[in-house]
C-alpha cells in the first residue's frame, strides 16, 4: 500500500510540477519520505547501467539511450539530469506500473558520483561506468580523493565495473578485482609526450605516492602511466579507440568501427567509447552503434552554434570550477586554427549554490589561449577583474585582453567590431546571459 | 635587496591554484624593486633549505598531506630554525596542520607533526567547506576567502584571523589560523596574496619592502572589491 501511495504521489507531484516547471527531485523526495526503501521494492530491469565520473556523464547517458532506442530496446533513464537519489526516484516512480515493475529492457542513470552511495543502497548496478574523476567544484563536493572515497561505498562486488583505464583514479576501483571491463584511447597523433596544464594530478603514484611515469598524455594526467614502485599502470583495454583522425572528424573504435564525430573534442571521444562499451555489452552490434552515433548531436545543449553581429560563434559549455572542462574547451577552440576571438563568462560561480571562490580559475590553462590566430580575448561578468589577474599571469599579449564587467556591453562591441569567429566559453550558469545577445543557428 | 622564496612541495599540495600566491608575491617584490629568486622543493628533494626569506605551502588531500609530512620530517630542526628567527613563513590550506603536535585521522590513527606548535588537528569524514570573511589585527581590510577542509584544530595559543563568516578553527565564527613570531598558519585555501591585497602588502612589508603600498594592481584591487562586496551582501542575507 505504502508503495502504490508512493508511486502516486510521485507522479501527482511530478505531474503539477511539469505544468509549473518544477524541477524532477521534489517528487522523489515525497516519495522516499512515504516509503523510503521505495527503490527496493520496484521490480526492476534485469539490466541496471549507472554512470557516474566529474564529466561526461549526461552526455554518455543520453548516447546509450538513443542508441537503445534506435535498436528497439526500451530504457528508463534520466533524462533531465536529476541525478541524486531523489531524482532517480522521479525516474523510476514514473516509469514503472502501478503494481510497481519496470517493463523496460533497460535502467540506465545518470548518479551523482557524491551521492551515488544513497541510491545504490537500495539496489545494484549491474554495470557501473565510471568516467573520469577531476578537480570539479572543490567548494561543494571536495577534491577527486574525497570523490573517489563517496564513490567507493557505491562499488559493491556483485557490479560489473566499466573503467576509464587512462585515469590513473578511476583505474583505481579495478584494483584487485575480476570483474571490470576497461576503456581507454591507443597511442594517436592528439598525444603528447609532455605533459600540459597548469596542474598536474598524475605526478605521484595513486597507490604508493612515489613518481608516476607517462609514456604519453592524451591531455591532463590521462594517459598511459606506470609506476616503477609497486607496478600501478594503465590497465590494458577491452574497448578502445584504436584511430583519432580528428582532422577528418574521425575515429575507429576496436579496430573496425568507424565514427564520424559531430564535434571534434577528446572528451566527446571519451563519452563515445563510454557509450559503445555499454551498447556492445547489451547485445547491440558494434557496427550498429558506430552508425548511430556517428554525427550524433548532443541535445543537451552543451555545443550551440549561434551569430552575433557578423561573427559566427559556437559556445563552448564548460563548468565553472572545472579546470579541465574550461582547458578542453580551449584546446578544441585553439585545434581549429582560425582567425577568432575568446570570449569568457564567469558571473555567476554556480546556479545552485552561493560562493565567490575563484581560485580554479589558476588551474585553467588559459596559456593556450597564447596563439596568433587568437585576435582578442573578451573576459566578462562579475569576476572579469579576477579573470584579468589571472590572465595577467600568462604570456598573453596583454593588448588583447579585453574586460567587461557588463556582459551585454561586450556582446554590444563585438557586435559592431569585426566578423571573425567567436567560442565563447562558459557555464550552464552564465549562459543565457550571453545567449539573450545571440542569434542561436 | 634581495630576497629569496622557497614554496615547498608545489608538486602534491597544489589544491586551489595555490602557486599564485608565490607568483604574485615574487612580482610585486620585484615591482618593488627587490632582486627576486624562487626556488621549489620537490616531494622527494633533499636540500638544504635554510637561507631563504620566505617559506610557502599549499594544500593538499588528506592522503597527500601525509605524503608531505613523512618528507617534511626531515626539515623539522630547518623549519623551527627559521620559525624562530622570526622568517616569513606561510602555510595555507591544510599544510598548517602539519606544524603542530599531531594529526587524527577520521579512522582514528595518528600522524605525529612537526611541533612547531603545540595544537592538534582531528579529522572527521565531514568536510566543512565555506567563503569566508576574516579580520586581522595587522591591518584595516577585511580579509576574503574560502574554506575547504574536514577537520578541527584545539589547543591553538596564537590564531592568526577572527572570522565574521565562515569556521574557524573549531568553532563556526570563531577563531581561525595560527601564528607563531612571523609563521601564519590558515585553512583559507588558494591564492589567499591575490585575494587579499592588503595581505600582499603586509608580507611585503615583513619582509622588508619599503613603502609597499606604491605598487598597486587594479584589476586585483577590484577583483578583491568585489567579493568582499559579495561577502558582506552574503553575511547581511545570514543574519
Amino acid at each position: 500500500m505504502r508503495k502504490f501511495l508512493a508511486i502516486l504521489v510521485c507522479r501527482l507531484i511530478r505531474l503539477i510540477g511539469s505544468f509549473v516547471g518544477k524541477g524532477t527531485s521534489m517528487p522523489g523526495k515525497y516519495a522516499l519520505k512515504i516509503c523510503p526503501d521505495i527503490l527496493a521494492r520496484i521490480k526492476k530491469p534485469n539490466m541496471i547501467v549507472a554512470v557516474t565520473g566529474s564529466n561526461g556523464k549526461t552526455s554518455t547517458v543520453e548516447m546509450i539511450a538513443s542508441v537503445l532506442k534506435a535498436s528497439g530496446k526500451t530504457v528508463a533513464y534520466n533524462a533531465e539530469g536529476s541525478n541524486q537519489i531523489e531524482g532517480v526516484t522521479t525516474m523510476i516512480l514514473n516509469s514503472c506500473t502501478w503494481g510497481g515493475r519496470m517493463k523496460q529492457d533497460v535502467l540506465l542513470i545518470e548518479s551523482d558520483e557524491r551521492y551515488t552511495k544513497y541510491t545504490f543502497r537500495w539496489f545494484h548496478p549491474t554495470h557501473y561506468v565510471i568516467t573520469n574523476l577531476y578537480r570539479d567544484q572543490l567548494t561543494r563536493n571536495g577534491h577527486p580523493q574525497w570523490v573517489y572515497d563517496a564513490i567507493k561505498e557505491s562499488v559493491f562486488d556483485d557490479t560489473t565495473l566499466i573503467l576509464n583505464a587512462d585515469d590513473p583514479t578511476v583505474s583505481l576501483f579495478g584494483q584487485g578485482r575480476e570483474n571490470v571491463l576497461w576503456f581507454g584511447l591507443d597511442h594517436s597523433g592528439v598525444d603528447s609526450e609532455r605533459f600540459s596544464g597548469a596542474y598536474n594530478d598524475g605526478v605521484y603514484c595513486p597507490v604508493c605516492g612515489k613518481p608516476l611515469s607517462y609514456d604519453y598524455y592524451h591531455f591532463n594526467h590521462v594517459g598511459r602511466y606506470h609506476c616503477d614502485a609497486c607496478g600501478f599502470k594503465r590497465h590494458d583495454t577491452d574497448y578502445t579507440v584504436t584511430d583519432i583522425d580528428l582532422e577528418n572528424s574521425r575515429i575507429i573504435v576496436n579496430g573496425k568501427d568507424k565514427i564520424t564525430l559531430a564535434f571534434r573534442s577528446i572528451y566527446n571521444i571519451y563519452n563515445i567509447l563510454a557509450a559503445y562499451t555499454v551498447c556492445t555489452l547489451l547485445g547491440i552490434p558494434g557496427e550498429s552503434i558506430a552508425a548511430h552515433v556517428s554525427n550524433y548531436i548532443l541535445k543537451n545543449g552543451r555545443y550551440i552554434e549561434f551569430t552575433l553581429g557578423e561573427h559566427p560563434g559556437i559556445f563552448l559549455i564548460s563548468k565553472h570550477e572545472n579546470s579541465i572542462s574550461y582547458d578542453l574547451s580551449f584546446k578544441f577552440a585553439v585545434a581549429q586554427n582560425t582567425p577568432c576571438s575568446i570570449v569568457i563568462v564567469v558571473d555567476a560561480v554556480s546556479r545552485k549554490y552561493f560562493t565567490s571562490e575563484t581560485s580554479w580559475l589558476w588551474d585553467i590553462n588559459f596559456e593556450q589561449l597564447n596563439a596568433p590566430q587568437i585576435e582578442s580575448i573578451y573576459l566578462c561578468g562579475k569576476y572579469c577583474n579576477d579573470l584579468a589577474t589571472r590572465f595577467s599571469f600568462t604570456e598573453i599579449p596583454q593588448e588583447k585582453i579585453k574586460v567587461f564587467e557588463d556582459i551585454d556591453a561586450a556582446c554590444a562591441d563585438l557586435r559592431e567590431h569585426g566578423r571573425q569567429q567567436l567560442y565563447a566559453v562558459t557555464c550552464f550558469s552564465d549562459k543565457d546571459k550571453l545567449m539573450s545577445n545571440v542569434t542561436v543557428k | 635587496m634581495e630576497l629569496k622564496l622557497l614554496h615547498l612541495y608545489d608538486d602534491v599540495m597544489n589544491l586551489y591554484g595555490e602557486y599564485a600566491n608565490v607568483s604574485v608575491l615574487a612580482r610585486y617584490l620585484s615591482d618593488l624593486g627587490c632582486t627576486v629568486s624562487v626556488d621549489t622543493l620537490s616531494l622527494y628533494e633533499e636540500k638544504d633549505i635554510s637561507g631563504y626569506d620566505f617559506y610557502y605551502m599549499g594544500s593538499g588531500t588528506e592522503r597527500r598531506q601525509r605524503l608531505a609530512l613523512t618528507q617534511l620530517v626531515k626539515y623539522r630542526a630547518a623549519l623551527n630554525a627559521a620559525c624562530d628567527a622570526g622568517k616569513v613563513m606561510l602555510f595555507t590550506g591544510n599544510s598548517f596542520e602539519l606544524l603542530g603536535k599531531k594529526i587524527t585521522d577520521a579512522d582514528g590513527t595518528e600522524f605525529d607533526g612537526l611541533r612547531l606548535a603545540s595544537f592538534e588537528t582531528v579529522e572527521s569524514k565531514r568536510r566543512i567547506t565555506g567563503d569566508c570573511l576574516a579580520s586581522f589585527d595587522g591591518f584595516d581590510d577585511v580579509l576574503v576567502g574560502f574554506i575547504n577542509k574536514c577537520s578541527r584544530i584545539t589547543g591553538v595559543e596564537q590564531p592568526l584571523f577572527r572570522l565574521k563568516m565562515g569556521f574557524g578553527n573549531d568553532a563556526d565564527r570563531g577563531a581561525e589560523g595560527f601564528r607563531k613570531n612571523n609563521c601564519f598558519g590558515t585553512h583559507l585555501t588558494g591564492p589567499i596574496l591575490v585575494k587579499n591585497p592588503a595581505m600582499l602588502r603586509y608580507i611585503a612589508g615583513l619582509l622588508g619592502a619599503e613603502h609597499p603600498e606604491r605598487v598597486t594592481y587594479p584589476f586585483m584591487e577590484k577583483g578583491y572589491e568585489t567579493t568582499a562586496t559579495e561577502l558582506r551582501k552574503r553575511l547581511e542575507a545570514m543574519k
